[in-house]
């Protein structure tokens, strides 16, 4: 990918959006790179990419770490663990919409069938009661739907917030929104519900890291060559299925 | 998915695959299922020393002093450093070579060294294998945490040479350990226009920032 190829389309000729445009088109260009590393990597952005993951690290250890550990040391256990899986019922319509585009029918049917018991007996999710009775939890994305019907992952992205990801990837994202429940209901998708229920996934999923974030900052020898290895490999894995291993590097 | 990803990092695999080098004596080579035998093997030795740690039968330091002692008798540590050092092994320097193979050695040491409490309860059972040529195995397994936590599949790549098997790589959820290290590595040695000094450095950085803490 040349430097040409990170270049923004044009701007419309008012003065707020030429000024707008130059500002975006100016970070791009300062964020992008021609270092053969970078650029063998497929990772363009890499200089923009270092900075939005300094930028999370610094979020996390000014506010969301320590909100997320003060969830954790107030909230009960059992209590998190509602929390959690009300969330992770509520995702299942968009895994259920996967699936279906993936061509797995059978699986689809049992996220269905999750959904509709965790919903009913599983008081809105918080009980998984699904689980207990054994039914398969499956989990996939609008990601992962592109990449099985052959679109490639493009360019290493990291998001803000949001982590590593890809152009693909990021794309899915935001498809995902509209089969997610909170899109559906004009109170909580206008209101400040969905900034609750975003908050408290932020929350759930952070808490669960803790000791990730803990050991990628001994462990990694370039926390972010790390985390964007450790992204591509788990994503390539969960495109590919039943692993035969025929793809692994010599050691000599 | 990600994030179950990362929290499954770096254990219990990432410090078993290292133990493994560590604890694991030489085997000899035979087929898959030799294979199969040795991770499991080795992994209730493991278990066994983290079990005794954790009954107060030997203290920490003595835990450590063990897996340190074993690591250069035990781990294919020439195999490893030359698979991270990827194409820039080639041509390097010698001593260049050995003062990284040297440092990453303390690296890996230093980083397993700290998280060998936390994985004290694991259990580990190994589930099947896929045999990619001879003398080179993928050995499926599952470690098994407990207290409620989800089971999480690990993959051990076993290699044989000179008729010794042993583990150089493990695979936690798609991802493999030393290649993601390879990649780090290269990176650094890479942006320093193929100075493997450079890694070495960072290395050295790193060990010395982490006995600070």
């Amino acid at each position: 990918m040349t430097r040409a190829a990170c270049l923004p389309r044009p701007a419309r000729s008012t003065p707020a959006r030429l000024g707008l445009a130059g500002l975006v088109t100016g970070l791009v260009l300062t964020g992008c790179t021609t270092n053969p590393q970078s650029l063998e990597a497929n990772d363009p952005f890499e200089p923009l990419n270092r900075a939005t993951l300094s930028f999370n690290l610094a979020a996390d250890r000014a506010v969301i770490g320590p909100a997320a550990r003060a969830y954790r040391d107030g909230v009960p256990r059992t209590g998190r663990k509602g929390i959690s899986n009300f969330l992770t019922n509520l995702n299942q319509p968009v895994v259920f919409a996967n699936l279906i585009l993936q061509g797995r029918p059978g699986e689809a049917f049992q996220t269905a069938g999750r959904f509709a018991l965790n919903t009913v007996v599983g008081i809105g999710g918080v009980f998984d009661v699904a689980s207990e009775a054994e039914i398969p939890r499956h989990d996939t994305d609008f990601g992962l739907t592109l990449g099985h019907w052959g679109v490639e992952s493009g360019p290493y992205l990291v998001l803000p917030f949001l982590g590593p990801s890809n152009f693909r990837d990021a794309t899915g994202r935001f498809v995902d929104r509209y089969p997610h429940p909170t899109y559906w209901v004009d109170d909580l998708r206008d209101g400040s519900g969905i900034w609750i229920v975003r908050a408290k996934t932020v929350l759930d999923v952070r808490v669960e890291l803790e000791e990730t974030f803990r050991s990628l900052d001994q462990s990694a020898v370039d926390p972010y060559i790390q985390l964007r290895s450790v992204y591509r490999q788990n994503r390539a894995s969960l495109l590919s299925g039943e692993r035969i291993y025929d793809d692994l590097p010599d050691f000599d | 998915m990600l994030n179950r990803l990362l929290a499954a990092l770096p254990a219990p695999a990432l410090f078993l695959s290292l133990v493994f080098f560590a604890l694991s004596p030489a085997a000899e080579a035979s087929d898959a299922r030799a294979a199969e035998a040795f991770v499991e093997r080795e992994a209730q030795r493991v278990i066994d020393a983290l079990q005794a740690w954790r009954e107060g039968e030997v203290d920490m330091d003595t835990l450590r002093r063990d897996f340190r002692d074993r690591v250069d008798d035990l781990a294919d540590v020439e195999r490893i450093t030359g698979f991270v050092l990827g194409r820039y092994r080639r041509g390097a320097d010698p001593q260049a070579l050995e003062e990284f193979s040297e440092v990453f050695r303390e690296f890996a040491i230093q980083v397993y060294e700290r998280e060998l409490g936390h994985y004290a309860g694991q259990t580990l059972s190994v589930t099947g294998s896929v045999t990619r040529n001879s003398g080179d195995y993928v050995v499926r397994s599952v470690v098994r945490g407990g207290n409620g936590e989800p089971d999480v599949p690990v993959n051990w790549r076993v290699l044989v040479r000179d008729n010794e098997m042993k583990v150089v790589d493990a695979e936690v959820m798609g991802v493999w350990l030393a290649q993601t290290q390879r990649e780090q590595i290269t990176g650094i040695i890479g942006n320093a226009r193929g100075d493997i000094s450079a890694a070495t450095r960072v290395l050295r950085e790193r060990i010395e920032r982490n006995n600070s803490r």
